[in-house]
């Protein structure tokens, strides 16, 4: 518990997780009711907004101040905006190109991670211990296996 | 449009998820600390569903059927709200001091153990050996990348030295 204490982002990485997997979970059982994925996608995300807006009106009730919104707000909305819309776009194209999914997803998922690890070392100069780099590889071929 | 986006090799979508996820990653670790997240959730999401509201758009122009269910729209929402909860909880993640490598390799190594249980569990599909030692193995992998517990080190003042607790 100490340790959560000292790091209280694992917390949030539990939420994470158990957002995702909820959003996959009904991702994989929706895909099976014709509905065309493309379509799929766009309602997602108008709910994810929808979410956000009510959030945003509930704060502000509760907070009564003024909400500030820097102009950095905006790039970085845009810029979030476009990546999760060429994530999801080329998600949906993957699967209608016929990708097989167990060789897809493990290659999808490694180079997700693998990605972000050398973006995290050489962009904001992030340190790994060697039991972290340990911990990265068996993560690593654990999502190989669990996706094959 | 589509006939040529159809007849691209899938590999060429797969490298585009991979950056465009860890582009996602990046900079939603770089988004400025004051900023509210429900604010900037709300604006890329809406940035997002307008481009996919267009591509829809596109897509049943050139001729492809649209269909939809009452089913595959309330799961849609579902998976919707699901993404709000990852969304502004990578935020406050982030916030919190996560560094981008171990917290996307935390977060995706867990969602493809839960995914394993779950899709056991409730969709009745297959688990195999190969599976069980996936969830070992990327379990272990993520103890190992939890952070370690950071060291005390006490001072002594009248001579200058340190030692560790």
């Amino acid at each position: 518990m100490k340790l959560l204490g000292q790091h209280n982002w694992i917390i949030h990485t539990c939420f994470v997780v158990l957002g995702y997997t909820a959003a996959f979970t009904a991702m994989k059982i929706g895909m099976g009711h014709e509905t065309t994925p493309f379509l799929y996608a766009c309602i997602m995300s108008a709910s994810t907004c929808v979410a956000h807006l009510v959030s945003v009106v509930i704060f502000k009730i509760k907070s009564r101040s003024a909400l500030t919104i820097q102009s950095s707000c905006f790039i970085a909305a845009l810029l979030i905006g476009v990546a999760l819309f060429l994530n999801n776009a080329a998600s949906v194209l993957m699967f209608f190109a016929d990708a097989p999914i167990s060789l897809a997803m493990p290659i999808s998922n490694t180079g997700i991670v693998v990605a972000s690890v050398i973006v995290g070392v050489f962009f904001l100069h992030e340190r790994m211990t060697r039991k972290q780099v340990f911990g990265l590889g068996l993560s690593v071929l654990g999502i190989v296996l669990l996706n094959v | 449009m589509f006939e040529y986006l159809f007849s691209l090799h899938w590999l060429i979508f797969c490298t585009m998820v991979v950056v465009a996820s860890s582009a996602y990653g990046f900079i939603m670790r770089l988004v400025h600390p004051k900023t509210n997240s429900f604010v900037l959730g709300a604006m890329f999401a809406a940035i997002s569903g307008l481009c996919l509201g267009l591509l829809t758009f596109f897509y049943g122009a050139a001729g492809y059927d649209i269909e939809y269910s009452k089913a595959g729209i309330l799961l849609a929402v579902t998976s919707g709200l699901g993404f709000y909860i990852a969304d502004f909880q990578t935020l406050a993640m982030f916030r919190a001091g996560a560094p981008l490598g171990l917290g996307i390799s935390a977060i995706r190594a867990s969602v493809s153990c839960t995914g394993v249980i779950v899709g056991f569990l409730m969709l009745h599909e297959s688990f195999d050996l190969l599976k069980f030692i996936g969830i070992v193995s990327a379990s272990t992998g993520i103890f190992y990348l939890m952070p370690e517990k950071e060291k005390k080190v006490e001072i002594d003042y009248d001579d200058n030295q340190t030692r560790q607790l």
